[in-house]
């Protein structure tokens, strides 16, 4: 009887409405992530000095349409797709009209914003890297254009809210299906986070960047992106965690280690991913010492949700591994379903983010951040956390859930050649990644197109890893159009039948999870009180005595 | 005697099967690692003053 109620459950299909809007998210992403992986291939090949661009085409220029594409637009097309499919699939299978009619209008949003960013890219007039860091100014339309993809997934995000009130009329004093918490979390923590890179590009960068004001106050600046930046790195990351915590105890035939865990560890990064900003701006003038330590010490902070889902994965692991009658310390290790490309594409991407994350606790360390700031360590790094603990969960979530969304299915051949593409984007990335951790830790600089420094001997002797560097790039690529392919493939061509949406069950023994972690009035003001005290007072500084202000100034 | 023995051996059965040994080894290793990782990088720090 449990059995068949569990297959009810797993048998639940988001509905046609919901999937097309979700697909519409996911094809675009998948688009944004070949173009970004062509750029990521010419950036590779130049930086290890295997080709020099041709004149028209500027190293900068694909160095800005690699981090645009992959960091901003990948991400977020796909993250918001991923959620609108999750909240659909634990709410019953559809999205109330009112989820549907602003997800569609923050899809067209971002996508026209898309449109506005590309043309200035590929027009050259936008070449100031993905962080488009002031005084380096970009066509207005460029910094318009980013500003409606980050409105649109607003909407988006607005779309999930209603989503979820919508089930919570229906169903009162009753607690929200995890991924849909986590989905509001996720939408919570992005909308928070945004409004610092929103009071940038609309308060300074567009009124400056049209001329209306002569110079920017920078400092300033730095401090709003900043804001945003470090969030961003969890905007990317508690998807992933919603697919550890909740799909991937279903795909290896296990069940959720603890809900309230699981909750908990989400609430805290709503409270603690944005008063962080300054350990990004460890070097930067104009900040005092005292409040860079108060940043790095919630930075330490905000490393505690994240080992708290490492426990819960491991107890996820060991206790499905014992339940299939694994025996000694690691037996349940070889019990995982190593074969399956749903379960090892994420895997390789936590395993990955072991180093990716003990790179960060590093990186946030003041003394040690001055031994890799502004070297390709720092690449390195964010390689790792977005580039393979983020993406290779994206591969291993569009796997079932781009099937599932299309009526088709995920055919054993396709499943292999999924473990060969995650397989050769591991070994890229280890290659690639690993290489730029070393020549960072040699001095490396990042963000330069190929030099030997006039022959330089130090120069001269990183070389050798730059080409190592080139050679993972190259293998990424061809791991990234096999990607592409495979997600075409199984939105238009894979036999029709039904794929299974993997929604994990809560493990029986787990404690009943407690009604405040839904007390949004409450976790909110926590969040916007640890704002405040991490970031008042050093804004109004840096405008009450703002440095000189900068003219505008094109380096390419 | 013989009722309060039957439960004590099916408890000691569903400690085994839901033993956590494994991850808790597995949490320490995953803490040594970032810790001789962000020693190694202070060391570093250290040699170049």
């Amino acid at each position: 009887m449990a059995q068949a109620q569990m297959a009810d459950v797993q048998d639940v299909r988001v509905d046609r409405p919901a999937a097309r809007l979700s697909l519409a998210h996911v094809l675009v992403a998948f688009l944004a992530f070949g173009i970004a992986a062509i750029a990521g291939l010419l950036q590779g090949l130049v930086r290890g000095g295997v080709i020099t661009l041709p004149k028209w085409l500027n190293y900068y220029e694909v160095l800005t349409a690699h981090g645009v594409y992959m960091g901003l637009v990948f991400t977020t097309f796909f993250i918001i797709g991923f959620l609108f499919s999750g909240v659909a699939r634990t709410t019953g299978g559809s999205l109330p009209p009112a989820g549907l009619r602003l997800g569609w209008t923050g899809w067209w949003m971002m996508v026209v914003g898309l449109v506005m960013a590309t043309v200035t890219v590929l027009t050259n007039n936008a070449s100031v890297l993905y962080t488009f860091y002031a005084p380096m100014k970009a066509s207005p339309y460029f910094y318009i254009g980013t500003g409606l993809l980050v409105v649109g997934s607003w909407v988006g995000g607005f779309g999930i809210f209603a989503s979820y009130r919508a089930w919570k009329r229906k169903n009162p004093g009753k607690l929200s299906p995890l991924f849909t918490f986590m989905a509001v979390c996720t939408m919570v923590l992005w909308q928070i986070a945004t409004i610092g890179v929103a009071l940038e590009v609309v308060l300074q960068l567009i009124p400056w960047s049209f001329g209306w004001v002569p110079t920017i106050n920078v400092l300033l600046s730095r401090m709003l992106l900043w804001y945003f930046g470090h969030p961003l790195v969890y905007f990317w990351l508690l998807p992933v965690y919603a697919m550890w915590y909740v799909n991937i105890p279903r795909i290896i035939g296990g069940k959720i280690f603890s809900d309230s865990l699981a909750r908990l560890s989400f609430l805290l990064f709503i409270f603690l991913s944005t008063p962080v900003g300054f350990h990004h701006q460890l070097m930067d003038p104009g900040i005092s010492p005292e409040w860079k330590f108060f940043h790095v010490l919630l930075t330490m902070a905000v490393v505690v949700p994240s080992l708290m889902t490492a426990f819960s994965m491991f107890a996820v692991f060991e206790s499905a591994g014992r339940a299939k009658g694994a025996t000694g310390l690691f037996g349940w290790f070889k019990k995982l379903p190593w074969n399956d490309v749903r379960f090892f594409a994420p895997v390789a991407g936590m395993i990955a983010f072991i180093p990716g994350g003990t790179g960060g606790i590093i990186n946030a360390s003041y003394q040690m951040n001055e031994v890799v700031h502004n070297t390709i360590w720092v690449t390195g790094h964010f390689h790792l956390t977005v580039g393979t603990a983020v993406a290779m969960t994206f591969f291993g979530i569009a796997y079932w859930l781009v099937p599932h969304l299309t009526g088709r299915q995920l055919t054993p051949a396709v499943n292999r050649l999924g473990l060969v593409q995650a397989v050769i984007w591991a070994t890229g990335m280890l290659l690639m990644s690993g290489s730029m951790h070393i020549l960072g830790l040699l001095g490396s600089p990042r963000r330069t197109a190929y030099t030997t420094y006039m022959n330089d001997p130090t120069a001269l002797s990183w070389m050798p890893l730059q080409g190592v560097m080139a050679l993972g790039g190259s293998l990424l690529f061809i791991s990234a159009m096999l990607m592409v392919g495979i997600v075409l493939y199984l939105a238009f061509f894979a036999p029709k039948g039904f794929e299974e949406y993997p929604i994990g069950e809560l493990d029986d023994t787990a404690e009943t999870t407690p009604r405040f972690m839904e007390r949004w009035s409450v976790i909110l003001s926590l969040a916007v009180f640890l704002i405040v005290i991490a970031y008042a007072y050093p804004v109004i500084d840096v405008i009450q005595n703002a440095p000189p202000g900068s003219p505008p100034l094109r380096t390419w | 005697m013989a009722q309060t023995t039957a439960p004590q051996t099916q408890q000691r059965h569903e400690e085994h099967t839901e033993s956590l040994r494994g991850t808790l080894a597995s949490v320490m290793i995953l803490g040594t690692f970032i810790v001789v990782c962000w020693l190694g990088v202070f060391i570093l720090f250290l040699t170049r003053q």
